[in-house]
C-alpha cells in the first residue's frame, strides 16, 4: 500500500513541483468523502440511541428534553425484557454450538489434502449463499412438519444455521499456518486423538475460535428474518420483537430497546477487535 | 489398522457433526420446500399425492409476479450501482492512507455489520419518516413538505446501501491493494501522468473487485426482508416480502416455495455467471 501511495503521489524528478496542490487536493476530497460516507454509516445507530432519552411520549428526532425514563419502561416491559434474555440465552448457546461444530469441521478439511475437499468447503459455506428468508420458509416447512416451530430448538437451529459457516471460515483462516505433523508428533508420542488436538492444535486456532464464537453470538442475537419463521408466542427474540412494534407504533420505549441491543453489539465488537485486531478479523473476509 | 488409516477416520468423525447439521438443518428443508412447490396443496388434507406443476404456473402466467420479479432486480441494481459509486473511493482511501484516518474509516464501515437489521432499519425508518429531520429538509430542497419518503424506492434503496456498502468496500479494497507496485512505477516511469495511472492502470485492474463487491451486494439485496419491508411499509413490493407474504399470511405454501426457487435459482444464476467472468478474466 505504501507503493501505491507513493506511485500515485510521487512525481518523478524534474516534475516534481508541478502537481503537488492538486494531488493535496485530491487527498484531502477523497478523506472528506470517506468521512461523509461515515456519517451516514453511523447516522441510524446514533438516531436510535439519541431518540431513546426523549422525554416525550412518542419518538422525536432530534429528541426533545433528556430522560432515562424510556430505559427504565423498556428493563420493566415484560415482554421487552423476557425477549432480551431469550435472545442472549440462544445467542451464548449459539456461540458455544457453532464453534464446537465449526471447529471441528476446519480440523477435518485443515488435517490433510484429500479428493473432494473443495466440494466439502463450497457445501459447508453454501447456506450463506442462500436468502435468509428462503431459509425461513424452508425451515417453517420443515418444523411445522416436526412440530418444532416455536421451539427453542428450532430457533436456535436456524441461527446456527448462519453462523457455523462463519465459526468454520474464521478457525479455518487461524489454522491456514499450523503443521499438522506437530499433531501427528503428539500421536506417535502416545498421546489420544482428543488429547492431541485439545492440547496441540486448539491453542494454536485460538485467535480464530474466539473470533469465530464472538461473530456466532452476534450473528444469533442480531437475527430477524429466519426467526419470524420459526418464533411463535413461546419463543420469541427480541430482534422480532422490536420487528413487530417498529411496524405498528411509535414508541421511544422501542428505541430503548434497540440502544440496548446496540450496546452489547458494542461489547462484543470491542471484545473481538480488542483482542484480535480489526484488521486481522476482517483480513479473513477480504481475501476470500 | 496403520496411521493414516487411523487418520482419515479420525477426519470422518471431525466432519461428521457439521454433515449431520447441514442435512437436518439445510438439506432436508430445501429439499421438503422443492417437493412442496410441485405438490397440490389441499387445506384440510396438507399436501397430496402426485405431482403437480399448478403452482409453477399460477406464478408465472400472473403478471403481478413478473412485476414483483422485474422490481426486486431493479432495486438491487440501482443498490450495486450507488455502492460502487460511493463506495469506491472509500476503498482507495483505506488503501491510501495509514494510521489514524484508516482506522477510523474501517471502523465506521464495520462497526455496523454488528448491529442488527432491524435497529438500523428502524433509524432510517426514524430519520426518513413523517417529522424526521430529512422530511423536514424537504423543502429546502424545493419539495413539498408532505412527499413521503417511507414507502417509497428511494427509501429501500438507502437501507439497503446502508446494509450491504461493507460488502462492496473491501472487495474493492482488496485488489487495489493486491496491484503490483512494479505495473504502477513502470507507468510512471514511461511517463503517464498520475491520471492517466489511474484510468489506464489502477482502474482496469480493481475491476475484478468490483465486479465480485456488485455480486455480492445484489444477492444480498434481492434476498433482503426486514429493510424493503419495514423502509417500502408494505408498497414496495419485492420478492422476499411476497415469499413471506404466501408462508405467513396467505399459508400457501405451494406458490410460496415456488418464489423461493425462483429467487434461489437467480440469486445463484447471477453469482455463477459474475464467478466465471472473473476466472476467464484472471486466466
Amino acid at each position: 500500500m505504501p507503493e501505491i501511495s507513493h506511485a500515485m503521489t510521487a512525481s518523478p524528478a524534474g516534475r516534481r513541483n508541478r502537481r503537488p496542490a492538486g494531488m493535496l487536493a485530491v487527498r484531502a476530497g477523497l478523506i472528506g468523502f470517506s468521512y461523509l460516507v461515515l456519517v451516514f454509516m453511523v447516522a441510524p445507530m446514533l438516531t436510535v440511541i439519541a431518540s431513546s432519552f426523549t422525554s416525550t411520549n412518542f419518538i422525536r428526532f432530534p429528541p426533545v428534553g433528556f430522560s432515562f425514563k424510556w430505559f427504565v419502561a423498556a428493563i420493566q416491559d415484560e415482554t421487552l425484557s423476557y425477549t432480551l434474555l431469550v435472545s442472549l440465552g440462544l445467542a451464548t448457546a449459539c456461540a458455544v454450538l457453532s464453534i464446537i461444530v465449526g471447529f471441528l469441521a476446519a480440523c477435518g478439511l485443515s488435517m490433510s489434502q484429500f479428493r473432494g475437499r473443495e466440494v466439502l468447503t463450497t457445501f459447508f459455506m453454501s447456506p450463506l449463499m442462500v436468502p435468509v428468508i428462503v431459509l425461513g420458509a424452508a425451515m417453517l416447512q420443515f418444523f411445522a412438519s416436526l412440530g418444532m416451530l416455536d421451539t427453542v430448538g428450532g430457533v436456535l437451529l436456524g441461527h446456527m444455521l448462519v453462523a457455523v459457516p462463519y465459526a468454520i471460515r474464521l478457525v479455518g483462516v487461524s489454522l491456514d499456518g499450523f503443521d499438522w505433523d506437530l499433531y501427528r508428533a503428539a500421536r506417535n508420542l502416545g498421546a489420544s486423538e482428543i488429547v492431541a488436538v485439545t492440547r496441540v492444535v486448539l491453542p494454536s486456532a485460538y485467535s480464530g475460535i474466539v473470533a469465530g464464537a464472538t461473530f456466532a453470538f452476534i450473528m444469533s442475537f442480531d437475527e430477524v428474518t429466519i426467526s419470524l419463521f420459526t418464533t411463535g408466542t413461546k419463543v420469541q427474540t427480541l430482534p422480532v420483537t422490536i420487528y413487530r412494534s417498529v411496524e405498528y407504533s411509535y414508541e421511544p420505549v422501542i428505541a430503548a430497546a434497540s440502544s440496548i441491543t446496540v450496546g452489547i453489539a458494542a461489547l462484543a465488537l470491542i471484545a473481538i477487535f480488542g483482542s484480535l485486531g480489526i484488521e486481522r478479523v476482517f483480513g479473513a473476509e477480504e481475501t476470500r | 489398522m496403520n496411521n493414516s488409516t487411523r487418520e482419515r477416520l479420525f477426519r470422518l468423525i471431525l466432519l461428521l457433526p457439521i454433515a449431520i447439521f447441514l442435512v437436518f438443518a439445510f438439506i432436508v428443508p430445501m429439499g421438503m420446500m422443492l417437493s412442496n412447490s410441485a405438490r397440490h396443496f389441499d387445506p384440510l388434507l396438507g399436501a397430496t399425492e402426485g405431482w403437480s406443476a399448478e403452482y409453477y404456473q399460477a406464478v408465472f402466467s400472473d403478471p403481478f409476479y413478473w412485476s414483483v420479479i422485474a422490481k426486486t432486480g431493479y432495486l438491487s441494481l440501482a443498490a450495486v450501482l450507488v455502492c460502487i459509486l460511493i463506495g469506491y473511493p472509500v476503498a482507495v482511501c483505506l488503501v491510501l492512507f495509514q494510521g489514524r484516518h484508516r482506522t477510523i474509516i474501517y471502523t465506521g464501515l464495520l462497526a455496523p455489520l454488528f448491529v442488527s437489521a432491524i435497529v438500523r432499519t428502524y433509524g432510517w425508518l426514524i430519520l426518513l419518516g413523517q417529522g424526521g429531520p430529512i422530511q423536514s429538509a424537504l423543502p429546502w430542497l424545493g419539495l413539498s413538505p408532505m412527499t413521503r419518503i417511507i414507502g417509497t424506492e428511494t427509501a429501500v434503496v438507502i437501507g439497503l446501501v446502508h446494509l450491504f456498502l461493507a460488502m462492496m468496500v473491501l472487495p474493492i479494497a482488496a485488489s487495489l491493494r493486491n496491484l503490483d507496485p512494479a505495473v504502477l512505477n513502470a507507468a510512471r516511469i514511461h511517463g503517464a501522468s498520475p491520471v492517466r495511472v489511474y484510468t489506464r492502470v489502477i482502474f482496469p485492474l480493481s475491476l475484478p473487485g468490483v465486479l465480485s463487491g456488485a455480486v455480492a451486494v445484489f444477492a444480498l439485496s434481492a434476498g433482503a426482508f426486514v429493510t424493503p419491508a419495514i423502509l417500502g411499509a408494505s408498497k414496495v413490493r419485492v420478492m422476499s416480502y411476497s415469499i413471506w407474504e404466501q408462508f405467513s399470511v396467505l399459508h400457501n405454501f405451494g406458490q410460496g416455495s415456488v418464489l423461493s426457487i425462483f429467487l434461489v435459482v437467480s440469486v445463484a444464476a447471477v453469482v455463477f455467471l459474475a464467478s466465471s467472468t472473473l476466472r476467464s478474466k484472471n486466466a
